[in-house]
């Protein structure tokens, strides 16, 4: 176990430090020179050499790369020069919202998934079953703008239940203002939630200690809840720290769609921009959470499962 | 030796049994998917001959017409119509979705199994730089190559395609290295065959398929995020027309106009399901992200 | 009265264009504290029949049969009833001592875990009763093995706490479905010897349903013998060994390595030919068509037990002309 953690912790290691280096790369793909594209037409040959020479990039690339993982890791980003002031700051006051949108998705597609995951499983096979599939194949090939859009129209502008822009003060406010957005972040993640688990649900439920549980006389919900679900609930969990990736994506569309001031719009800001230190953080930022998301589910999984051992990863 | 004989064999049996069950109906998913998208892969291909107007054709007296005789899904704001444009929209998203899915697949796929095949240290430097690809959310990484590159349809390719190679290099690695140990692999050793001839006649033939079935659900992802962009801003520039970008132009006029938004999203929509029934039909399992 | 009486089993799964019978009009019946056995091989039925008891079924079987439980009407058992039923009257263990542990739990919280349930008790008494139980199994060192997880231990280990489960609340009756066929041959005396350990101080009885007619003859006193869904032949363990009837029996007796030469494992000659595979087979006895005695008439025969000695059974009406055929033959 100990030999697996350690050895687990090092392969993320080395995945933040690739994750670092792509990002840092990116500004030297840009063709021309970056800070030229960045400042625009009318900046001056003193003001680009100004700009330059401040993000270090007259520098030699090891001491370029070492000094940007150094702040990197002591969370000093940096100035962002399209909105004049540091990057630390304007993430701290963006990311909020960001992260309630998320979360506030990755429950409703929870409180949605799991119950219709559950049915799915029971009754296998039959219309139910297809109904659901059907539902959650909709429900995927929808685009979350477009759902956002349209839920908008219905909840928001129709029948003025909800607001459909902006984002409200106070829990209640921000509550409000998240669902509809959370609505569609919700659905573009029920599928996968489903599938996995509905799978996993068969397969457990076919196990033989399901059937010598059952031949104890233990109830169908007992059954369920303590040995099938617990046990078949890990790969939907792994699939869900998979999907933040995923949901950071409909995150970035959603709050443009919904004039939320997250980290999405700042992305977004920063791309149109052409502001690449901004870019960069953010996507390094990204880039770290999907890896120690990933590391928090191994080790999870590690506890969960006493089985599991080191090397051997076992879905 | 059988084995080697007998493989093309048992595949093209397979191939035949599925059309025969499309023609039975038995297997409803495939029938009804591959309806759905022959239906509109002919439509984009015939938009010229199909569309009633010009996409761009602006006409300010018949702006925001509701669907009609004359406009099946209306008007945009300066008269387009909107059926014409999606018509076009369609055609380009197709076009872009496919080209990107399968050049991401292609160069995936002959990457994986070549590292699955000689392993090493190209095994592990490709490998590496995969698992930091996949490590990044795709929006992200997407967003970071259009920042590079400048708004625009190419972007948003290079983006696609830079991180959509990673995960067919994963699947085809996977199974190349438990494929390399197989009898019939190593009968085309020991009877001298030349690596290239081992890896590309014998081996990829047969990994190729859980790639193939992948894409089912990759080409549904990335259609869903060439919308998302176009609909940004990002993708496809003004005055030609995707469906994101249509969805976009309507967002002003949800309550007067809402078929400006409707109808390109619908479109989306069929697409991603008859994809997915495709998927299910082939595999009749439980294949989904997750199972990767 | 008898502890079970099973009457007209049938079992049937859904099949292309209607229902295919896997277990097609069984009797079978077990008195108070004795050992029963049920031989056949796989796909005889064998483990579907047993598991028609506690009406365990995978969820599209249709099973109907008069099923009578020390005087209760187990097919008319509501749901509540009929897990008081499965808790109490009836313990059941399974070949695989492995996969029928939750894989994540400690062995010891799954005993408990039954005890806490089926008899209410509190957790600290579950767990002291849970090491009782462990121990009375011949797990040494119980305390210590409470902790252990499924995997950590070895098969025959597994099974014993498989049986601390199953006798557990006092049951009637312990149905052992292959017990011991995933277990190397030591350990499978062993586990046997503590099943009938077990019953003698339970006064249990015991349903021991197993494909190796070595095992039933060790550890039963009456036997049924199952071919493609049918009883063919059934009587006391001693007379059937002795007197074969039925060709399948035969066939199945000459199969097993005889007592003597065990440790050698000479195989004698095995049964020619595979067994039928559901559905496959029409009216008439299934196994005709591997039969050496096969006749036209096969087809005929409905296949009912008809009493051929002292509480000795067979669905073959032909065996006298067979007895007297092959001792003529091996004269």
């Amino acid at each position: 176990m100990g030999a697996y953690v350690v050895r687990r912790i090092g392969i993320s290691v080395v995945q933040l430090l690739g994750v670092a280096f792509f990002a840092f790369m990116l500004i030297h793909f840009v063709p021309g020179n970056p800070i030229a594209n960045m400042l625009g037409p009318r900046a001056t040959p003193r003001e680009i050499d100004l700009v330059s020479a401040r993000l270090g990039l007259t520098k030699p690339l090891p001491q370029q790369f070492w000094l940007f993982l150094v702040h990197l890791v002591t969370f000093h980003f940096g100035q962002s020069i399209t909105f004049g002031q540091s990057i630390s700051s304007l993430i701290t006051q963006r990311v909020v919202p960001s992260i309630a949108l998320i979360s506030y998705g990755t429950i409703v597609a929870i409180v949605l998934g799991v119950p219709l995951a559950v049915i799915a499983a029971l009754k296998a096979e039959t219309a139910t079953d297809h109904a659901v599939r059907v539902f959650t194949s909709v429900s995927f090939a929808m685009p979350t703008f477009w759902s956002g859009l349209i839920l908008a129209i219905i909840f928001g502008l129709k029948l003025g239940w909800l607001p459909v822009s902006g984002y409200g003060a106070g829990f209640g406010g921000i509550v409000r203002s998240l669902t509809l957005p959370a609505i569609a972040l919700g659905l573009s993640l029920l599928a996968v939630i489903v599938r996995t688990l509905r799978s996993s649900l068969r397969h457990t439920m076919a196990l033989e200690y399901v059937e010598a549980a059952r031949a104890r006389g233990f109830t169908t919900r007992r059954v369920l809840i303590r040995h099938v679900f617990r046990n078949a609930v890990m790969p939907t969990v792994t699939v869900l720290a998979v999907s933040v990736g995923f949901l950071i994506g409909g995150t970035v569309v959603l709050e443009q769609v919904f004039q939320i001031p997250g980290l999405g719009t700042l992305l977004f800001q920063a791309v149109e921009q052409r502001d690449y230190p901004l870019v960069e953080t953010l996507a390094v930022l990204a880039g770290s959470l999907v890896v120690l998301l990933n590391l928090g589910t191994d080790l999870l999984q590690a506890t969960v499962d006493p089985r599991v051992r080191p090397g051997a990863k076992s879905v | 030796m059988s084995d080697l004989a007998t493989r093309p064999v048992m595949k093209r049996r397979r191939i035949y049994r599925l059309w025969r069950s499309f023609l039975r109906a038995q297997n409803w998913e495939l029938s009804t998917g591959l309806v759905i998208i022959a239906i509109m892969v002919l439509a984009a291909l015939l938009a010229p001959y199909i569309a009633p107007y010009h996409p761009n054709q602006i006409n300010i007296v018949d702006s925001l017409q509701a669907p009609s005789w004359h406009h099946w899904m209306g008007t945009d704001f300066v008269g387009r119509d909107v059926f014409s444009r999606v018509l076009y929209g369609l055609r380009v998203d197709l076009l872009v979705v496919a080209v990107i899915t399968y050049l991401g697949l292609i160069v995936g796929v002959t990457l994986g199994t070549i590292s699955g095949y000689i392993g090493g240290w190209f095994d592990a430097v490709i490998g590496r730089v995969a698992d930091t690809v996949i490590a990044f959310p795709f929006i992200v990484l997407v967003l970071a190559v259009v920042a590079i590159v400048g708004p625009g349809l190419k972007g948003v390719g290079i983006g696609i395609v830079i991180v959509g190679w990673a995960l067919y290099f994963r699947l085809s690695r996977s199974e190349m290295l438990v494929m390399r140990e197989q009898p019939f692999i190593m009968a085309t050793k020991a009877l001298g065959y030349s690596h290239l001839r081992a890896i590309f006649r014998h081996a990829l033939p047969n990994l190729i398929r859980t790639s193939l079935v992948y894409s089912t659900v990759d080409v549904v992802v990335n259609m869903l995020v060439i919308a998302g962009l176009s609909y940004l801003g990002l993708g496809q520039q003004a005055p030609g027309a995707d469906l994101g970008s249509i969805i976009a132009s309507g967002q002003s006029y949800l309550l007067s106009a809402w078929w400006i938004t409707t109808i390109p999203g619908v479109v989306l929509m069929l697409f991603g399901i008859g994809v997915s029934l495709i998927g299910d039909g082939i595999t009749r399992g439980d294949l989904t992200l997750g199972s990767l | 009265m008898s502890l079970l009486t099973i009457e007209n089993l049938r079992i049937a799964f859904p099949a292309r264009g209607g229902f295919t019978e896997v277990v097609r009009g069984v009797n079978l019946e077990v008195q108070q504290g004795e050992t029963v056995g049920l031989v056949g091989e796989s796909g005889s039925g064998k483990s579907l029949s047993c598991r028609s008891i506690i009406r365990l079924m995978p969820s599209h079987a249709q099973m109907t049969a008069n099923v009578q439980f020390d005087g209760c009407d187990v097919m008319a058992m509501s749901r509540k009833a009929l897990r008081d039923h499965r808790a109490h009257n009836v313990g059941m263990i399974f070949q695989d001592p492995f996969s029928c542990f939750n894989p994540t739990k400690r062995i010891g919280e799954q005993v408990a875990e039954t005890l806490r349930v089926n008899a209410g008790m509190d957790k600290s008494s579950a767990h002291a009763r849970a090491i009782e139980l462990l121990a009375s199994v011949e797990i040494d060192r119980p305390e210590q093995r409470y902790r252990a997880f499924p995997h950590e231990l070895s098969g025959g280990m597994r099974q014993r706490v498989m049986i601390a489960i199953a006798i557990s609340a006092g049951p009637r009756l312990l149905i052992a479905d292959e017990p011991t066929t995933a277990l190397d041959v030591t350990t499978q005396a062993q586990i046997l010897k503590l099943i009938e350990q077990r019953r003698r101080d339970l006064n249990m009885a015991v349903l021991l349903v197993s494909h190796d007619f070595g095992v039933i003859a060790q550890a039963c006193q009456r036997v049924a013998v199952m071919y493609g869904g049918y009883v063919v032949e059934s009587g006391p363990v001693t007379e059937i060994c002795a007197r074969p009837q039925h060709p399948y029996t035969r066939a199945l007796l000459e199969s097993i390595p005889s007592l003597e030469s065990a440790g050698h494992h000479v195989r004698r000659a095995g049964i020619p030919g595979q067994p039928p595979s559901a559905g496959e087979t029409g009216p008439g006895c299934p196994f005709a068509g591997r039969c050496a005695f096969a006749r036209p008439e096969c087809a005929g025969v409905d296949m009912s037990l008809e009493v051929v000695g002292d509480a000795h059974a067979t669905a073959c009406p032909f065996v006298r002309t067979i007895s007297a055929t092959s001792e003529a033959g091996g004269a």
